[in-house]
């Protein structure tokens, strides 16, 4: 899901912008982080456009923001995979022609084949698992597991930073009670929304996930611990040797992002021309790189530094991968639940 | 109590008085006032919770109707797909229904239901349990049912918390999916209901108090409490009690309330509960408030006028009270102020006029006084000045004499036997006889025999306020010859005066007491009769014999007294042998009376015994008495005291009881033995003599028969009806009756006929050395052939010696005593005395 831009920390949320009639312009929905600015350049010169990117930093916020404009307004989304369905539901997406994206063949045929239903309407795109970032430096007993981040500890109190996103409150909660990120029994749910509202005093900055922030409290020792999606720690972990991050011991939960061209686009084939773009294998290089995200372009893994390869920050190792479970999407009536336990949580 | 206080009292009372009604009244009035308060009270309480209650339900009515209409809601339920609207849609819903919460944090659950009752989205505070998604067949669904495109709000049961909510809700109705927009036709999707805590009732109840026990409980319409404070144990079923009507009472736990009411909506009631004892408590504080400030102001009311009083009052009357003090010291030219011109000033005039009176009429009562006191300083039987103006004169001449160096002499004069004359002849008899004594009293000391007329008090010549001297106011008179008439006294009873303010000598006294008893040894004329009476004189000189006047009279009296011990008729000048005697008479008297007491007096028993063989026939009781201090005093000196000191009785009763204890103890073996007893005139003429002597000789079981009383000739001749009458009594019991020293006095042999006697006893002198004394022997022989003549027996007492028994016996004489055969014995040695002699006379009447 998000992938960070090595080059640009300053970034500016904009809600909502009219789309220009005299530039062309190509507006992506997208994870707060920064692509490699060359090859943002690249692709404006070759296509003569300008691309704009609104940023968001939890699923939840990109589809309020698309309610609100009724899925116009955007000519590309990265959407999570268990919010697809709904998505194409809503009609917000576009299909995309199976040959319209040629670099489509660069992608590992496993990925694809888990967007099930969605996979005409998407081209994946990173990947990834969760896990723990902390400051070993300040904690005399580092969390190794779900259920040791989520016990409330005095000396954590507002000082843990955590995530908007329901799906991933949830998971980290049903790990640390042993059950599947993916449960739709009411009972298991009400027990980890329970203990998601015991932990709420650690946790700082309203649940806002700003891990990728640049003067992120982590570096400040404001915070000690926090929620974190793979690859995005690598570049606070360069900048302050005593981050560590970890995939917990009691699980962790998989995820995928794809590329979505929007129904009410203006310019779909453009915009499936900068999906193709950035399938190239050189340039989906430099996209995952930049971004310290595992990328679903296999071919792109030929272009890539070895340090970048054999990163377990980005690449969460086999024997995690293999305990580990997709986030899928969820039965409507099961949804209402973690709904109602994000409301209550960020209330 | 004085008038000041007696106002005060008066005032008191009636501030009380008005008090307590003013209390009565205004803590009615203001017992209504506190019932009226304390109804206002409740009906504000109630007016505020029901306010509370009515906000509560319009806000959520309106916030249901809010929510309702919010294009949110209109928007998540405008999406037919159920996946699009639970992942996309509910999100800002839940949103939305988070802002309300937010603002209404007693809105527990914000919820949409699906028509068919399916709890579509819901947010509650916190995690809350829910206890069911599928709201179909609840009441709270039924409700919402039942009101078609109504906003509803009804208390009901909250499933999921427990207790009572308010439940808000409402049908939302949209335009159906498959409806052309043109004409639109509406179709129900969903129910919208918000859940209110009812959490303020519960914080009212518990915080409202009204006085002190004054609680509001709230009820569901079923009856059963459901919101009230802890201590009414709500919660446990405790039902409501149908009040009977507003105002009413009710009993809820232990103690009844007055009940107010107050429907909340349509579900719930309010009751107001005020203790039903709390009214009247607070009457009663109200009451006792009311008092205490009443109290207070009638404490300073009264204040106010006593002083007020005092002023115009008290003051003047104390003006007047001194005057009036002034007056009684006798000063009756003291002015009375005037007063002012009321009913004081009034008094004040009306008591200067009084005063005025009181001064004329005081010249009038100083010479009737003078008339008064003569009487109050004077003697009325003799004339004589009484022992108050004795006592006066006394004092002046011996403060005259102290001044002058004057011999001064005080002479007691007391009659011989003057008891006895009024005993026997009657008081009448005893007064005429001291009118005589008085006369001659005071004839003797006018040193002339002339028998003068007593002074009578009305013809002093000097006034009483002044006491007399009759040298006094002629201060130069002459010096007070030795010739200086004496002042003569009666100080009561048989008892004169005499005093002779100046003397040259002893002699000069022995001269006046000469006179005395000159004067009266001439025999007198009283009844009818010739009365003998002599006086006992006592003299003490001053300065000799007592520098003061008490001792004068002190020495007086004993050196009287003394002059009776020596034989009576007689004057004695006082010594201090006298004064040595008289203190040992007091202790003698003193331990006389606890001998009385300690059993230190005793009965010694002398036999008698019959002439002819000596058998002895009787015992005659002599007191003895031998004190632990004192030693053995004589009978002669302690009954003589006894007589003077009034234990005579008392001494009498002793012996007569003893003896008859002795007697009864003795009668079984010596059957014929008498005990011969001597009792006093006075004893025997007790008025209930013969009832106790019956008592006594049945209490002792001693036999009436063996008992002789033994009476002196004077007594028994002293000729009264009552002596005879008492002897009769006496005999008839079968006592016998002696006469004791029979031969010493005057006897009437016809009366002696006459008396009830069995035995005349010979007085001893009339014994003594009757072998050589013949006058004894002629008297002798006269007494005993009298009893013989007179059917007595005759006893001879004080035989000392055998010449003596002979001569007796051969004279006749039955019965025989004195020393010549024993002394008196104590009753142990007496008895064994009397068996010797009896086995002795029987052996001898064996030898004869």
């Amino acid at each position: 899901m998000p992938l960070a831009c090595l080059l640009c920390i300053a970034l500016h949320f904009v809600s909502c912008v009219s789309p220009s009639v005299q530039a062309k312009e190509l507006i992506l929905l997208s994870w707060v982080g920064h692509m490699d600015a060359s090859v943002i350049q690249a692709f404006e010169a070759r296509h003569d456009v300008e691309l704009r990117f609104e940023y968001v930093d939890s699923p939840d916020d990109r589809a309020q923001m698309l309610l609100r404009s009724r899925g116009s307004g955007y000519d590309l989304a990265q959407v999570g995979a268990t919010a697809l369905p709904a998505y194409v539901g809503a009609g917000w997406l576009a299909p995309l022609g199976e040959h319209t994206i040629p670099n489509r063949r660069h992608i590992g045929n496993g990925w694809t084949e888990a967007l099930g239903d969605a996979a005409g309407y998407c081209i994946p795109f990173l990947w990834g698992a969760i896990g723990i970032l902390y400051r070993e430096d300040l904690l005399e007993q580092p969390p190794g597991s779900w259920r040791e981040f989520l016990t409330p500890r005095d000396a954590w109190s507002g000082k843990v930073m955590m995530t908007r996103g329901a799906r991933e409150l949830l998971a980290m909660a049903l790990l640390a009670g042993g059950h599947s990120i993916n449960s739709t029994d009411p009972a298991e749910i009400k027990a980890a929304g329970e203990l998601l509202i015991a932990h709420r005093p650690m946790v700082v900055h309203d649940y806002r996930y700003t891990v990728l922030d640049g003067s992120a409290r982590i570096l400040r020792g404001e915070a000690l611990a926090a929620f974190s999606w793979s690859g995005n720690p690598r570049l606070l972990m360069k900048r302050h040797d005593a981050l560590r991050f970890i995939y917990p011991s009691d699980g962790t939960a998989l995820w995928m992002d794809a590329w979505c061209v929007l129904a009410k686009s203006q310019d779909k084939s453009l915009a499936q021309d900068f999906i193709d773009y950035v399938n190239e294998p050189a340039i989906a290089a430099r996209v995952a790189v930049s971004l310290t995200a595992a990328t679903t372009n296999t071919a792109a893994l030929e272009h890539v530094p070895e340090a970048y390869r054999d990163d377990p920050v980005v690449w969460p190792p086999e024997e995690v991968i293999e305990d580990a479970e997709f986030l899928k999407s969820m039965p409507p009536r099961a949804l209402r639940y973690y709904n109602q336990i994000r409301t209550t949580l960020l209330r | 109590m004085n008038l000041q206080y007696r106002i005060l009292v008066v005032v008191a009372i009636t501030m009380a008085a008005v008090g307590v009604v003013v209390i009565l009244v205004t803590s009615r009035m203001l017992g209504q006032f506190a019932e009226d308060r304390t109804e206002q009270s409740v009906a504000e309480a109630l007016t505020h919770v029901q306010q509370r209650f009515e906000e509560k339900s319009a806000t959520l009515a309106a916030n249901v109707e809010l929510l309702t209409n919010s294009e949110t809601l209109h928007r998540y339920l405008g999406a037919h797909d159920e996946l699009m609207r639970l992942s996309l849609l509910q999100q800002p819903l839940l949103d939305l229904f988070a802002t309300y919460q937010k603002s209404y944090p007693d809105y527990v659950e914000i919820r949409l239901l699906s028509p068919d009752g399916f709890e579509e989205t819901r947010l509650a505070t916190d995690l809350r349990d829910n206890v069911t998604e599928e709201e179909a067949d609840t009441p709270y669904f039924d409700k919402l049912k039942s009101a078609p495109r109504q906003t509803v709000v009804t208390v009901l049961p909250d499933a999921d918390a427990g207790g009572l909510a308010m439940f808000g809700g409402r049908e939302v109705w949209l335009p159906r999916f498959d409806q052309n927009p043109a004409t639109p036709e509406e179709e129900l999707r969903g129910y919208l209901g918000v859940t209110a805590s009812l959490q303020f009732l519960q914080d009212l109840t518990d915080r409202l108090r009204i006085g002190r026990g004054g609680v509001m409980v709230v009820a569901q319409r079923s009856g059963e409490l459901v919101f009230g404070p802890a201590e009414l144990g709500i919660g446990g079923g405790l039902r409501m009690p149908a009040p009977a009507g507003q105002g009413s009472s009710v009993e809820l736990g232990n103690s009844h309330y007055h009940v107010t009411e107050r429907a909340l909506g349509s579900d719930l009631t309010a009751y107001l509960l005020i203790p039903a004892d709390e009214l009247s408590a607070e009457r009663r504080r109200l009451f006792s408030l009311i008092g205490a400030l009443i109290g207070i102001l009638t404490l300073a009311g009264a204040g106010v006028i006593v002083v007020v009083l005092r002023r115009t009052v008290v003051s003047p009357i104390k003006i007047l009270q001194s005057v009036a003090r002034e007056v009684r010291g006798g000063r009756l030219d003291v002015s009375v102020p005037a007063g002012p011109s009321d009913e004081i000033g009034d008094l004040a005039r009306a008591f200067g006029e009084m005063t005025l009176g009181l001064r004329e009429q005081r010249a009038e009562l100083t010479s009737k006084q003078r008339e008064l006191e003569g009487i109050a300083y004077y003697d009325h039987l003799t004339g004589l000045p009484n022992r108050s103006l004795f006592r006066a004169r006394l004092e002046q001449a011996h403060g005259l004499a102290q001044r002058h160096g004057y011999m001064m002499a005080l002479l007691f004069i007391d009659l011989d036997g003057f008891k006895r004359i009024n005993d026997t002849l009657g008081h009448d008899a005893g007064d005429e006889l001291l009118i005589i004594v008085a006369e001659r009293l005071s004839s003797a000391v006018r040193h002339t025999d002339a028998i003068s007329v007593p002074i009578r008090p009305a013809e002093l010549p000097y006034d009483a306020d002044s006491l007399p001297s009759d040298d006094q106011g002629d201060g130069v008179s002459s010096t007070p010859s030795p010739e200086d008439p004496g002042e003569v006294a009666r100080l009561g009873g048989d008892e004169f005066t005499i005093t002779l303010s100046r003397v040259e000598s002893r002699a000069d006294a022995s001269v006046i007491a000469q006179r005395v008893l000159s004067a009266l040894s001439e025999p007198l004329i009283v009844m009818q009769q010739d009365v003998v009476t002599t006086p006992s004189i006592g003299i003490a000189l001053f300065p000799e014999d007592g520098e003061d006047i008490e001792e004068l009279l002190r020495h007086a009296d004993a050196a009287m007294y003394a002059a009776k011990r020596a034989g009576k008729n007689r004057f004695r000048f006082y010594s201090a042998e006298m004064e040595r005697y008289a203190k040992e008479r007091m202790l003698m008297e003193q331990r006389l009376r606890e001998a009385l007491e300690s059993g230190s007096l005793m009965l010694h028993f002398q036999p008698m015994m019959r002439a002819t063989d000596g058998w002895p026939v009787a015992v005659e009781a002599l007191l003895r008495w031998n004190d632990e201090v004192l030693g053995p005093v004589s009978p002669a000196v302690f009954v003589a005291l006894a007589e003077d000191v009034g234990l005579i009785d008392k001494l009498g009763a002793w012996c007569l009881e003893q003896a008859c204890w002795q007697l009864a103890q003795w009668q079984e073996e010596f059957p014929e033995l008498v005990m011969c007893v001597n009792v006093s005139g006075a004893q025997v003429l007790e008025s209930e003599f013969q009832i106790q002597l019956a008592r006594l000789l049945e209490q002792t079981g001693a036999r009436a028969g063996r008992l002789e009383l033994e009476l002196t000739e004077r007594t028994v001749m002293s000729e009264s009806d009552r002596t005879r009458l008492r002897l009769d009594e006496i005999r008839s019991m079968g006592v016998r009756i002696a006469v004791d020293d029979f031969g010493t006095d005057y006897s009437s042999l016809a009366y002696l006929k006459r008396l009830p006697l069995d035995v005349l006893k010979v007085d001893r002198r009339f014994v003594t050395n009757i072998d050589s004394d013949r006058e004894n022997l002629a008297i002798t022989t006269a007494i005993i052939a009298l009893a013989s003549a007179l059917d007595l027996e005759t006893v001879a007492e004080g035989v000392e010696t055998a010449p003596e028994r002979d001569v007796l016996t051969e004279l006749g004489a039955g019965i025989l005593q004195g020393w010549y055969f024993s002394k008196a014995l104590p009753g142990d040695s007496c008895a064994a005395w009397i068996r010797e002699q009896c086995v002795r006379a029987s052996s001898g009447r064996r030898s004869a």
